[in-house]
C-alpha cells in the first residue's frame, strides 16, 4: 500500500511538471551561436556546473561512489582559480562555516575531513550549544573556513582523477535532439559538451536556473550579514568569529544564557565574549535573503545548494542544507543506477526533489519566523517568545528534540 | 491487498524432453496476437520514451518491476562469482575479488539470460540489460521494435537484443528452446489471446527451474474504475481502448493456467 501511494504521489508531481514545461528545449536568439560553431568537445556522464563547496563536493561524492565508478564526472569552473595550498599559519579568512554533524559525517565517508582537521578547524565550543548534560556525548559541530573545506575537498577530487576545469561559464543549453539522452552545454568561449546529467550548483544567482526558466520565491530581508575576524578578551587562542549578524547574534547568545542549566558552567564565561580588536580588512557585509527554487528538478538537471535554496544565515544551515542536497541527491542517483535506470531521468529525479523539498521548505520558513519573531519589538510577542524559550528549556524532551534537528536535520 | 496490479512469479517445472519435441503444426494463424491490439500500438511506437506521455505508468512501474526481478533472479542463482570466490578463496588476490564485486555491483545480472516477450519500446528490456543481463525483446510490433532498436545504447550493444517476431514464431526454432533463465511478460497478458497456449509456449523456451515474470492488471471493480474508466475516460492519460476488461485476468486464475501445465506435462 504504501509503494502504491509513493506512486501516486510522484505520477502527480511528474504530471504537474509536464504541464508547466510543454515544451523541453531552451530556445535562444539564433544571432548569438548557431550551433555549428561550437563543436562538440567533450561527451560526459554527468556535469557540475559551479566548483564551489557543495559543488566540488557533489563531484566528490559521485566519483567516490561505487556506482559511478567508470563514469566520467565534470566539475565546471566559471572562475579562473580555486583556492589554493592552504597554510596552517596564515591569518584566518572571515569566510568560514559552522558544519553540522550530519556534514562531518559526509566529509569523513569521503575522506575530506581528516585532511580539513590536518589543516585547521575549531569545534564548536560545547557550552554555548549544548542543551542538556545527556547530550554531551553528541557528535560536535566544526567551524571550518572555506578555503579549507574547499582545498581539502579539491586534494581529494585530485587523487580521483578529476581536475575543475576552470574558464568554463555555460552561457546556454539545450536538449540534444539527435541523442535524446543528453543534454547539450555551450560555454562562453565557444566550446560545448554533451553529457547525460547537468547538476547545478552555481550559486544563489544560478544562470542555469534561470535558462531553465524555474521559478523561484524569494524575497529580501532588509538586513546585512556582516562577518569579521575578532579577537576575544577571554580567550586569545582562539582567534575565531562565525559570521552572522551581529545584533541578531547577540540576541540569540543571551537566548543561549538563558536556556544553559547553571550547573554545566565549570569555568565563569562572560556571554556574550569581550572583542577587544577586530583584524584589518576581514569586515565584510552581504546582503540577506531568502530564495527556494519552486521546481529543484528538471528532465536531465537537477539543482542543489545556493541554486535550489538560500536560507537566513542566523542559524547557520545554509551550507549544510546544500551537503544534505549531495547527500540525497547522491542516494537517489545510486538508486537509478543500481535499478539499471537512466538515472538523468525524471522519474528517479523526482524523488530527489520530492524528499528535499519538503525539508527545505520547512528549514526556511521556521528560520524566516524566528528572523521575524526576533526583528519585532511588539510587546505582546517578545512577551510570548520568552515564555516560549523558557518553556522549551523547562522540558528535556523538547530541547533534546530541537537539538537533534539542528545537528542533523540540514 | 486490494492490488490493481498482480505481479506473480511463477517457477517452471522440470520437463522430460520427449515433451520438448512436440510440433506446432500451424504457424502463421494459431499466434496469441491480436491484430487489432497490435496496431493499436503502432499509434503509440513513437512516444514509448515520453516520460510524461501515455507510458508514463510503465516508466514508473519499473521502480517496481526492475528490483522485484532483479532480487528474484539473484535469489534463485546466487553471482557465479561468490562461489568462485568462495571455492579458491585464498588463492585469489584482493584486488581481483575487490574488482569482481565492483563489477557485481555494477551488473549484478550478468550471466542471465532473459526474454522478454512485448517488450515494445524496451522500457523493461533496457534497465535489465544495463543490470548485466543479456536479452531479447520480442514483439509483433514492428514500430515498437524499430523504437526500441533506436533507443538503445551503444554500450549495450550484444546483450540487448530485439527481434520482431511473435512468441510461436520464436517457438519453431528448436535452438531457442530451454534457452532462457527467465522470462517476462510484463503488462502483456491483459493484451493477448490465448493464454493457455501463451504459458505452454513459454514453458518451451524457459530452462528447467527457470523463472517467469508475469505482470499484469487484475480483473477487479478498483481495476476498472482506476485503469479503464479513470485513465481512458476521465483523466486520458493513455487512449481509450487500451485495456478491455474482460480481457484482464485474475491472479488465481493465472495460477490454475500455470498449475495446469505443470500437471498436463510432468
Amino acid at each position: 500500500m504504501k509503494m502504491k501511494n509513493l506512486l501516486v504521489k510522484r505520477l502527480s508531481l511528474i504530471c504537474y511538471r509536464s504541464f508547466q514545461t510543454t515544451c523541453p528545449t531552451f530556445t535562444v536568439p539564433p544571432t548569438i551561436t548557431s550551433p555549428s560553431l561550437n563543436s562538440i568537445t567533450d561527451d560526459v556522464d554527468i556535469a557540475i556546473a559551479g566548483g564551489g563547496l557543495v559543488g566540488s563536493a557533489m563531484a566528490l561524492a559521485l566519483a567516490s561512489s561505487p556506482a559511478f565508478q567508470n563514469r566520467k564526472i565534470l566539475l565546471l569552473e566559471s572562475q579562473s582559480k580555486l583556492p589554493q595550498i592552504v597554510s596552517k599559519t596564515q591569518p584566518y579568512s572571515n569566510r568560514v562555516y559552522a558544519l553540522s554533524p550530519g556534514t562531518i559525517d559526509l566529509f569523513q565517508k569521503l575522506g575530506a575531513f581528516e585532511l580539513m582537521k590536518s589543516i585547521r578547524v575549531q569545534k564548536v565550543a560545547q557550552s554555548l550549544i549544548s542543551f542538556d548534560q545527556s547530550l554531551n556525548n553528541d557528535p560536535l559541530a566544526y567551524i571550518v573556513e572555506n578555503d579549507v573545506i574547499q582545498y581539502a575537498i579539491l586534494e581529494r577530487l585530485k587523487a580521483l582523477n578529476i581536475q575543475p576545469l576552470l574558464n568554463s561559464k555555460i552561457k546556454q543549453f539545450e536538449y540534444d535532439k539527435v541523442n535524446q539522452n543528453s543534454v547539450l552545454l555551450h560555454f562562453e568561449n565557444r566550446s560545448s559538451i554533451r553529457t547525460k546529467l547537468l547538476i547545478a550548483s552555481d550559486g544563489y544567482q544560478s544562470t542555469i536556473r534561470e535558462l531553465a526558466k524555474i521559478s523561484t520565491m524569494k524575497w529580501d530581508y532588509d538586513q546585512f550579514g556582516i562577518v569579521a575576524t575578532v579577537q576575544l578578551a577571554d580567550d586569545t587562542s582562539d582567534v575565531y568569529k562565525r559570521p552572522g549578524v551581529i545584533s541578531l547574534t547577540e540576541r540569540l547568545r543571551s537566548y543561549w544564557h538563558q536556556a544553559l542549566p547553571e550547573t554545566n558552567y565549570t569555568t565563569i564565561r562572560q556571554l556574550p565574549p569581550v572583542l577587544i580588536n577586530i583584524e584589518p580588512n576581514s569586515r565584510a557585509a552581504f546582503p540577506l535573503s531568502l530564495l527556494n527554487a519552486n521546481q529543484y528538478v528538471r528532465p536531465r538537471l537537477a539543482l542543489i545548494g545556493d541554486s535550489a535554496h538560500r536560507i537566513h544565515p542566523m542559524a547557520g544551515q545554509g551550507v549544510n542544507m546544500g551537503f544534505t542536497d549531495v547527500q540525497c541527491l547522491t542516494e537517489i542517483l545510486e538508486s537509478a543506477v543500481r535499478d539499471g535506470a537512466d538515472y538523468g531521468s525524471l522519474m528517479y529525479l523526482i524523488n530527489y526533489e520530492r524528499k528535499r523539498q519538503s525539508n527545505v521548505m520547512a528549514k526556511l520558513i521556521s528560520i524566516d519566523s524566528l528572523n521575524r519573531l526576533y526583528s519585532t519589538n511588539f510587546i505582546p510577542l517578545v512577551a510570548l517568545r520568552s515564555v516560549g524559550l523558557s518553556f522549551v528549556n523547562e522540558f528535556p524532551s523538547f530541547k533534546n528534540f530541537f537539538a537533534k534537528r539542528a545537528a542533523y536535520d540540514a | 491487498m486490494s492490488s490493481r496490479r498482480l505481479v506473480i512469479v511463477l517457477r517452471t517445472f522440470t520437463r522430460s524432453h520427449s515433451t520438448s519435441t512436440t510440433k506446432i503444426t500451424s504457424s502463421s494463424f494459431s499466434s496469441s496476437v491480436d491484430v487489432a491490439e497490435v496496431s493499436k500500438f503502432r499509434l503509440l511506437a513513437d512516444r514509448w520514451w515520453n516520460e510524461n506521455g501515455e507510458f508514463q505508468a510503465l516508466h514508473s512501474l519499473n521502480q517496481l518491476r526492475v528490483p522485484f526481478i532483479r532480487e528474484q533472479l539473484l535469489q534463485q542463482h546466487p553471482p557465479f562469482n561468490l562461489h568462485l570466490s568462495h571455492a579458491t578463496e585464498k588463492t585469489i588476490q584482493t584486488p581481483t575479488l575487490a574488482m569482481s564485486t565492483s563489477k557485481n555491483f555494477l551488473e549484478p545480472l550478468k550471466g542471465f539470460k532473459l526474454l522478454d516477450i512485448g517488450c515494445g519500446g524496451g522500457l523493461l528490456a533496457e534497465p535489465l540489460a544495463r543490470l548485466g543481463a543479456s536479452i531479447l525483446g520480442i514483439d509483433a510490433c514492428l514500430e515498437s521494435i524499430e523504437t526500441a532498436k533506436l533507443h538503445a545504447d551503444l554500450s549495450l550493444t550484444g546483450r540487448l537484443n530485439y527481434k520482431h517476431v511473435t512468441l510461436e514464431q520464436l517457438c519453431e526454432d528448436q535452438s531457442e528452446h530451454e534457452k532462457y533463465d527467465a522470462i517476462i511478460a510484463s503488462e502483456v497478458f491483459e493484451h493477448i489471446n490465448d493464454i493457455d497456449k501463451f504459458v505452454e509456449n513459454t514453458n518451451k523456451l524457459l530452462k528447467s527451474g527457470g523463472l517467469c515474470f508475469v505482470t499484469t492488471i487484475n480483473r477487479t471493480v478498483t481495476s476498472y474504475v482506476v485503469a479503464i474508466l479513470g485513465a481512458e475516460y476521465l483523466f486520458r492519460a493513455v487512449p481509450q481502448g487500451t485495456h478491455d476488461w474482460n480481457r484482464l485476468i485474475k491472479p488465481v486464475d493465472l495460477t490454475m493456467i500455470f498449475e495446469k501445465m505443470k500437471t498436463g506435462t510432468a
